[in-house]
């Protein structure tokens, strides 16, 4: 008979110890390496929060020193890519907005990534009431416009990045948690999860090491559209006055000013409407990369 | 026999068939399972057959647990599963096992082979640490015809019956003293299948292990069973030992099951007697009163719809049948 020592123990759920099998074993950078479009996505982000955060040390000049006489300059030698409407340096200006743009977009991405994958989990998980009332909520703020919603919310905290994050987070979780909630219900369904019980593994490792590796690579790929998003969503917040304030330089600040301009000077939308565009561009592929390594059936 | 391994008494399993969505109520109950007893003894392959939607996944699935039955007991070497406590559960769950069916589907695709087998084993205490655990892995993986490099790959590189061995590896790293074989080989070719049930075998009597092998294939059952559980509509109708069953079977579903099973001899073929049942099998929600089996039975009398038969010896100790009418008839 097969039955010694080992049953003197409990059996223990702490000794399975990481999800190990959420990424896979060989380093993860080597295989986005070797992934030509994850490589292209990593670059891109790398090269752009490195110049975000080394902005004080690379930038030309202070984002906000304005050089009345030299408006609306083409590009020259001194300043890379012209000045603005206020003469002040627009390259400067990009590299600084990098800095609350980028890290602002992501910020608001990982808090509602957490939020919407925690309610979407116990949604679908706990199912019945609980999964009732979480999903009533999410209708009610998926029935408001979103943007509307979250300047409403700002508005009522008052002005300030902090706050337009906040506004930002309590109104966009929702698509994860549908989505979260969705996947989980699949994969709950699915034969190895009556195995893993078979097994006795308790819910929660169940939940880890089995269902979370199964629906890790969706949610990637929409938190990197989402990201594209709420970078775009940030600047149309910051436009209408409740993020982040004249003369502060950010993305979507820059772009919205640029509009007065639009017919004299074109550039002034031009640049960081282009900026937004490869950041979006760059989680994107980053995003299609990770998808790719993390699905070991298209390895 | 002396007491079995594990005990199954008088096992009942009722679905509640409910209404509306706010105001759920019960309509009625899908009786499943009603009222089935069996024993495995120590080493001992039971067979469990019977037709699509006659309870035999549900017998398995309250075995193991992974649905709790309306009532009944289910005494593994002493111990109630139906009614035991999650600790005791998670210790009889390292004593008695489970194989699936779907090999595509019951391996996650996310973990690689070696963490498959790995996780049982570490979470069950079987192995010191993940080193000690990969040696076992790989004894594992060449005990049911795998070899130790398979560790790294992935369920997808597999074919079915690679990943039935594997499904085999997982449900083994327990080291269990049971396994209930829920249809482990009906979605695998024929070809397949024969190594699947030899690699059974020769498991079985390597490390003494007793089997619930649920099958709807007749002709595997006489391959590897001992002893056979005939099932229709929730109850068991006839329980015998395998040769007592083909060559004279007492109750007339089963003799209806036998005489299709095809002869390989033309001429035997020939002068066989089919016996073709009439209609389809009745719902479980609103079964035939008495004897369940009575609206398609050939022999069919009155007493039949009044009074439900028991399951009783019918011929020695060892083969009981469940009808009033029961006599050997050979069909094979």
């Amino acid at each position: 008979m097969a039955v010694e020592a080992a049953s003197t123990f409990a059996p223990d759920a702490d000794r399975l110890g990481s999800p190990t099998v959420l990424l896979p074993k060989k380093s993860l950078l080597r295989q986005l390496i070797r992934d030509r479009t994850a490589l292209v996505g990593l670059i891109i982000l790398v090269v752009m929060f490195g110049l975000a955060l080394a902005a004080p040390l690379v930038a030309p000049f202070d984002p906000n020193d304005a050089d009345v006489v030299n408006r609306y300059a083409p590009p020259s030698a001194e300043h890379w890519l012209g000045t603005d409407n206020l003469g002040r340096d627009e390259f400067s200006r990009l590299l600084f907005g990098a800095r609350i743009s980028l890290f602002a977009a992501l910020a608001v991405g990982i808090a509602i990534l957490a939020i919407g994958i925690v309610v979407g989990m116990i949604s679908g998980f706990a199912g019945g009431l609980v999964d009732g009332i979480l999903m009533r909520i999410v209708d009610v703020l998926l029935a408001f416009p979103s943007l509307l919603l979250a300047l409403t919310i700002t508005g009522m905290l008052g002005p300030g990045l902090f706050h337009l994050l906040v506004g930002m987070a309590v109104v966009w979780w929702t698509d994860y948690a549908r989505l979260m909630r969705g996947l989980v219900l699949t994969v709950k369904e699915r034969p190895f999860i009556e195995s893993a019980k078979a097994l006795g593994l308790p819910r929660r490792l169940i939940a880890r090491r089995h269902i979370l590796p199964n629906i890790v690579s969706p949610v990637i790929v929409l938190g990197t559209l989402q990201t594209g998003r709420l970078l775009l969503a940030l600047s149309a917040l910051s436009f209408l006055g409740l993020g982040v304030q004249p003369p502060t330089a950010e993305w979507g600040a820059m772009l919205s000013e640029g509009r007065n301009y639009l017919a004299s000077a074109p550039q002034l939308m031009l640049y960081p409407g282009l900026a937004i565009t490869i950041a979006a561009l760059g989680f994107n592929l980053l995003g299609d990369g990770l998808r790719d390594i993390l699905d070991p059936t298209l390895r | 026999m002396t007491a079995g391994l594990l005990e199954v008494q008088d096992l009942v399993k009722h679905y509640p068939v409910t209404r509306g969505a706010i105001m759920r109520r019960t309509v009625a109950v899908s009786r499943a399972v009603d009222g089935v007893s069996f024993s495995v003894g120590e080493g001992e392959t039971l067979g469990l057959v019977g037709e699509s939607g006659c309870g035999k996944s549900t017998v398995a699935r309250c075995i193991v647990r992974l649905i709790d039955p309306t009532s009944g007991r289910i005494l593994f070497d002493g111990q109630d599963i139906a009614s035991c406590g999650q600790n005791d559960l998670r210790n009889l769950r390292r004593k008695i096992q489970i194989v699936f069916q779907d090999p595509y589907g019951s391996l996650n695709p996310r973990m690689s082979v070696g963490e498959l087998v790995m996780e049982p084993l570490l979470f069950h205490h079987t192995v010191k640490d993940r080193r000690d655990g990969s040696r076992r892995v790989g004894e594992l993986l060449e005990m049911v015809g795998l070899s130790a490099e398979h560790a790294r790959r992935y369920p997808h590189e597999f074919s079915g019956g690679q990943r039935q061995r594997i499904g085999i590896a997982r449900a083994l790293a327990s080291q269990p003293q049971m396994l209930v074989l829920d249809e482990p080989v009906s979605a695998l070719d024929v070809s397949i299948q024969a190594q699947i049930l030899n690699l059974l075998q020769d498991l079985q009597s390597e490390l003494r292990l007793s089997y619930l092998f649920i099958a709807h294939d007749l002709s595997l059952v006489r391959h590897v069973c001992h002893r056979v559980a005939v099932m229709y509509l929730g109850k068991i109708v006839e329980i015998t030992g395998r040769e007592q069953l083909f060559q004279a079977p007492q109750h007339p579903y089963t003799q209806a099951l036998l005489s299709a099973v095809p002869v390989p001899d033309p001429r035997k073929e020939r002068l066989r007697r089919r016996i073709a049942l009439q209609g389809t099998v009745p719902s479980a929600v609103d079964p035939p009163a008495a004897c369940r089996f009575h609206t398609r039975c050939f022999k069919a009398q009155p007493v039949c719809s009044e009074e439900a038969p028991p399951l009783a010896p019918v011929a020695g100790q060892e083969h009981l049948a469940a009808c009033h009418f029961a006599e050997p008839l050979e069909v094979v």
